[in-house]
């Protein structure tokens, strides 16, 4: 069944003046197709200098999170028929824009690196792969799927006040390299995020949750990281 | 910049806001305590808290301070463990009882009045 939709899309033309300004498209669309068809549609038959990054288009790569009518979702993962005629588009909130949904994500990475985001083991290695049995994987299958849009960050109450929090998609990474048992750096990993930037800064606000594309229960993760940075000793002071 | 609310965000900001509020409340309400130095500025203060104005905001801090704690009990049970999984039925099930316990203390507030 086809249908016509309006997308109403935030521009960003830093050459421009005024750079920025709200344009609306009126497009045909079937009930299967994606918010991510719509924006291509218009880019091919409407206005070629729409810019928006997408890459595999099947929720697998993270780089077409943007904010749909109100909340951060994958383009390529929102179908039009769940959302009402008029669709809003804007790029990813508190990020600096480069040009129209494209956003800078030097700071979302910054944080990501912040936390070691690799297996330290300095044991010699085994002959073949460090083990890891079924159970342990099972730890931290879930934190694993996360494929780093940024949705989770940048839908934060606490990182749009402040952009030194580490934000959920990092803390999320700290988790799963935290709960791996062929991980050996516990100690220097927790140190790292039980500063003042760290998951002390999570209130539990579960806008994280709401939004991520792969359905991560990310403030869950948070709360069993406060619980071991407790039990650890790890509690923001002086140790 | 709008962003749509969730329960999770709307709990937060309510727990925030009332705490801030309750924060200056305290304030005022040690303030003007310790200033009182003998029994008639005690009787003259306690003959004004009659007023059914100054009732009705008895009931607003009333309703300001069930919020806060049921919010607080809320977070301490999620930090506790119980499963992030009943967020929301939490809340919901905190703005229940926090419904049914102010109006079981409106009807005692407004007897002292009627």
């Amino acid at each position: 069944m086809e249908k016509y939709y309006t997308f109403r899309i935030k521009r960003y033309l830093p050459e421009e003046n005024p750079s920025e300004r709200w344009d609306e498209f009126r497009i045909k669309l079937n009930s299967m197709e994606r918010v991510l068809d719509g924006l291509v549609k218009i880019k091919e038959t409407k206005d070629g200098t729409l810019t928006f990054r997408k890459s595999c288009a099947h929720g697998v790569c993270g780089s077409c999170a943007m904010k749909i009518n109100g909340k951060n979702r994958l383009a390529c993962q929102t179908l039009v028929k769940d959302l009402p005629e008029l669709i809003e588009i804007e790029p990813l909130p508190s990020l600096p824009v480069i040009k129209d949904l494209v956003v800078d994500m030097t700071i979302f990475y910054e944080k990501n690196d912040k936390v070691l985001p690799y297996l330290i083991n300095e044991e010699p290695p085994p002959e073949r792969e460090r083990i890891q049995s079924p159970e342990d994987q099972h730890k931290i299958l879930e934190s694993i799927t996360c494929i780093m849009c940024g949705s989770c960050t940048t839908s934060c109450p606490v990182f749009w006040a402040s952009k030194n929090y580490l934000g959920p998609s990092a803390l999320l990474k700290a988790f799963r390299f935290i709960f791996d048992t062929r991980d050996r750096a516990t100690d220097e990993r927790l140190a790292r995020i039980t500063g003042e930037n760290g998951i002390w800064r999570c209130h539990s606000i579960f806008n994280c949750v709401e939004v991520c594309p792969k359905e991560i229960d990310i403030t869950k993760h948070i709360l069993k990281l406060k619980r071991l940075a407790v039990k650890k000793g790890f509690t923001g002071g002086e140790k | 910049m709008r962003y749509r609310w969730n329960t999770g965000s709307i709990a937060w900001l309510v727990h925030r806001i009332t705490g801030i509020i309750l924060t200056f409340y305290l304030i005022a309400h040690i303030y003007v305590l310790s200033h009182l130095k003998d029994p008639e500025a005690y009787e003259k203060l306690m003959s004004m808290m009659k007023n059914p104005i100054i009732k009705f905001g008895e009931l607003i801090l009333f309703a300001l301070v069930l919020k806060h704690v049921f919010a607080g009990i809320r977070i301490t049970l999620l930090e506790m463990g119980v499963s992030t999984k009943y967020q929301k039925q939490l809340a919901y099930a905190g703005a229940l009882i926090i419904a049914v316990l102010w109006f079981i203390g409106a009807f005692y507030f407004l007897q002292e009045v009627f």
